[in-house]
């Protein structure tokens, strides 16, 4: 006798039961196949965390009460977790060193808030750039790398919020490795011990933008400039939403719930105007070794694919992203294009930048928009920042470090908690 | 071992002097020649070291060459490379290992490894996670076209092994890395030093030649991690000089 199943609204099929039990067989052995890429072997993965902690195997990192959550729904629909207070700031190697804004603004936001926070020298990068770029490290170390990290948060009990998309990436895909394969894990393990550290897996792996997407009402409520006639369009990094895409934030309110939320989602609570365009989705030409060695081919794909689109399409009065080759390479890109008599240009800078601009930071000091190359002044004219005399200032400081002032350091509010003992179980 | 013989001849003839057909790649005559002239019994361990790898299950299910992947990627647009060309000849692999070697020894180089491919890829498979797997291979074998690849960029590779930082203040203090990034980093160049002292976060104020200020035992604890991991092992496959540096410099933090 044939069952009769229904394939799609419109449409039943007539299938015998011996061919319904071998194709439901044969899309389950596929499914236990698929891992990395689907949300249930994603969620699959969150489950086997925990039972790993529950046999003692590893220890979680919670985002408990004491981190103060917020949820946010992610494309798996699942909600995440993101800590709002005590955080570990997971500095990025590419945006340290010459975007110093991203990171100082980010600081900035958050002393103005009053979030207590980390800023540690026991951190290396992920060192993926070595993996995506040249091949030059392989799954084992970059999960040790991504662990010892970890493990160096939690004993300062902070919780680590990633800066840079691709660490935020790589720390996702090592998390699945190490939680879904035991032989990563061991040696993994194996060599944690050695560097007398342990297995700490953070339940959450969270990217800054999800922190500035939750904290976006509190620090509109904290706005001073009228943005509300600023433009702006949205680069998200393709490491943020692409590499383990089921775990990024998504929001209904924001972009229809079909594109990433965060950095779109800040700039529309600051009130400025979020444009659209229709090459939202392609990276911004980084390339990692492509940036460093073959610069004519990233230059070229962030100019004519993105810039040059986004200008044309949006007339967006800065452009907006979240990472740090993508701010580099976007902003950088666009000198050579210029020189050669093409027109279109816009201002990169990251959401934090933005948002700390909005919030009456000083452009130059916090903001640190003297490293950024695209032509800031019209934007900041239009924000209703008087550039000039704030550059005055700011060369007026730099003198003053010349001759010995200590330069005007931000520093987190007092934390609410205190380091762990190593040892001590979480 | 005549019938062997002759299927190898025969899969052989198929690199002919325009590159490899299959997929239609015009233009690989350099690859098509290093093939030719490579060594068979490391095209086979190639392969076979690709599908014992953990992240293989992961990465690679089956291709039914529908080029989702090829339409969203970037460097497709601009250079000879393609997704759907990597998950095709990995699927062959097992039977003709040269063409996959073909592919690894310059092709693969061109992905920007943005995982575009990846998520659009209606079987789930991960070419941008396969060109990363087929990267840490080439580098571990020293094919050329690693040694190639990896030689201008040796100094952040050295960077970033040594002290967990990449991109540094001390590669704007002369023109020679970004001149590309016009006069306005000339003019940032002249005042750098002040204008890193003056940046208002304490782990970076006045650092040059780290993104932040590390503390040696981090550093130490990182070079131990790439030693126990066989980073330095395969780095030195490649680029003998940089796995030599970094041991030096871990010797030294001891």
């Amino acid at each position: 006798m044939p069952e009769v199943i229904r394939v799609s609204k419109k449409e039943d099929l007539e299938i015998s039961k011996e061919d319904l039990k071998f194709l439901e067989g044969l899309g389950a052995d596929r499914r236990a196949k698929l891992a990395m890429g689907t949300t249930e072997d994603y969620l699959r993965m969150l489950e086997k965390m925990k039972d790993l902690e529950k046999r003692g195997e590893i220890t979680i990192h919670h985002v408990t009460d004491e981190y103060e959550p917020a949820g946010v729904r992610t494309l798996s629909r699942r909600v995440k977790k993101i800590p709002t207070v005590e955080l570990w700031q997971h500095k990025s190697c590419g945006q340290c060193g010459h975007i110093p804004g991203y990171i100082s603004a980010l600081y900035w936001v958050m002393t103005e808030l009053g979030i207590p926070y980390v800023d540690d020298t026991n951190q290396t990068s992920c060192t993926a750039w070595n993996y995506y770029g040249s091949g030059t490290s392989n799954p084992v170390a970059l999960s040790a790398v991504f662990l010892r990290n970890m493990h160096a948060a939690w004993e300062k009990n902070a919780y680590p919020l990633i800066h840079c998309g691709t660490s935020y990436g790589d720390y996702k895909e090592c998390r699945y490795l190490v939680v879904m394969s035991r032989e990563i894990r061991d040696r993994v393990r194996s060599i944690l011990k050695k560097i007398g550290r342990d297995l700490v897996i953070p339940e959450e792996v969270v990217h800054y933008s999800e922190w500035l997407h939750v904290m976006r009402w509190k620090i509109a409520e904290r706005r001073k400039l009228d943005v509300s006639k600023v433009s702006v369009a949205v680069h998200a990094a393709c490491h943020t939403y692409k590499l383990m895409a089921e775990d990024f934030t998504y929001d209904d309110t924001v972009l229809g719930g079909k594109k990433p939320a965060p950095t779109s989602s800040t700039a529309l609570a600051l009130g400025a105007k979020l444009l659209d365009y229709s090459n939202w989705y392609d990276c911004c030409g980084f390339g990692f070794r492509h940036i460093l060695t073959e610069r004519e081919i990233s230059r070229s794909f962030a100019y004519f694919r993105k810039i040059r689109p986004i200008v044309r399409e949006t007339g967006a009065d800065v452009l907006l992203t979240h990472d740090t080759g993508c701010v580099t390479t976007l902003d950088k890109s666009q000198v050579v294009p210029l020189a050669h008599g093409y027109k279109e240009t816009v201002p990169v800078m990251s959401d934090s930048q933005f948002a700390a601009l909005a919030m009456g930071a000083h452009p130059f000091i916090v903001c640190q928009l003297q490293w950024h190359l695209a032509d800031w002044k019209p934007l900041l004219a239009k924000m209703g920042v008087d550039w000039a005399s704030a550059e005055g200032e700011y060369k007026a400081y730099l003198e003053r470090v010349r001759n010995g002032e200590r330069p005007a350091f931000i520093r987190s509010p007092p934390r609410n908690l205190e380091n762990r003992v190593r040892g001590e179980s979480a | 071992m005549v019938g062997a013989s002759k299927k190898v001849a025969r899969m052989l003839q198929r690199l002919n002097p325009d590159g490899w057909h299959y997929g239609g790649l015009p233009g690989l005559q350099w690859e098509a020649e290093n093939a030719r002239e490579g060594d068979r019994a490391l095209m086979g361990r190639i392969v076979d070291e690709l599908r014992e790898d953990v992240r293989f299950e992961e990465f690679y299910h089956a291709c039914i060459n529908c080029g989702n992947c090829t339409s969203m990627c970037p460097p497709f647009r601009l250079v000879d490379f393609e997704p759907r060309i990597v998950v095709q000849k990995v699927m062959h692999a097992k039977d003709e290992p040269e063409l996959l070697y073909q592919m690894m020894d310059q092709y693969i180089w061109a992905c920007f490894q943005c995982y575009s491919c990846w998520e659009v890829c209606p079987a789930h498979n991960n070419p941008g996670g396969l060109v990363a797997m087929l990267k840490e291979i080439a580098v571990r074998h020293g094919l050329q076209s690693a040694r190639k690849t990896l030689e201008p960029y040796s100094k952040i590779l050295y960077k970033v092994m040594t002290t967990g930082t990449q991109i540094t203040p001390d590669m704007h203090t002369s023109m020679a890395l970004f001149k590309d990034w016009g006069p306005h980093k000339a003019e940032l160049s002249k005042n750098i030093r002040t204008e890193r002292a003056a940046v208002p976060v304490e782990t970076m104020a006045g650092v040059m030649d780290k993104s932040w200020r590390v503390d040696d035992s981090t550093m130490k604890e990182l070079m131990e991690i790439e030693e126990e991991a066989g980073v330095l092992d395969a780095v030195g496959g490649s680029l003998k000089d940089v796995a030599d540096m970094v041991r030096e410099a871990a010797k030294e933090m001891e």
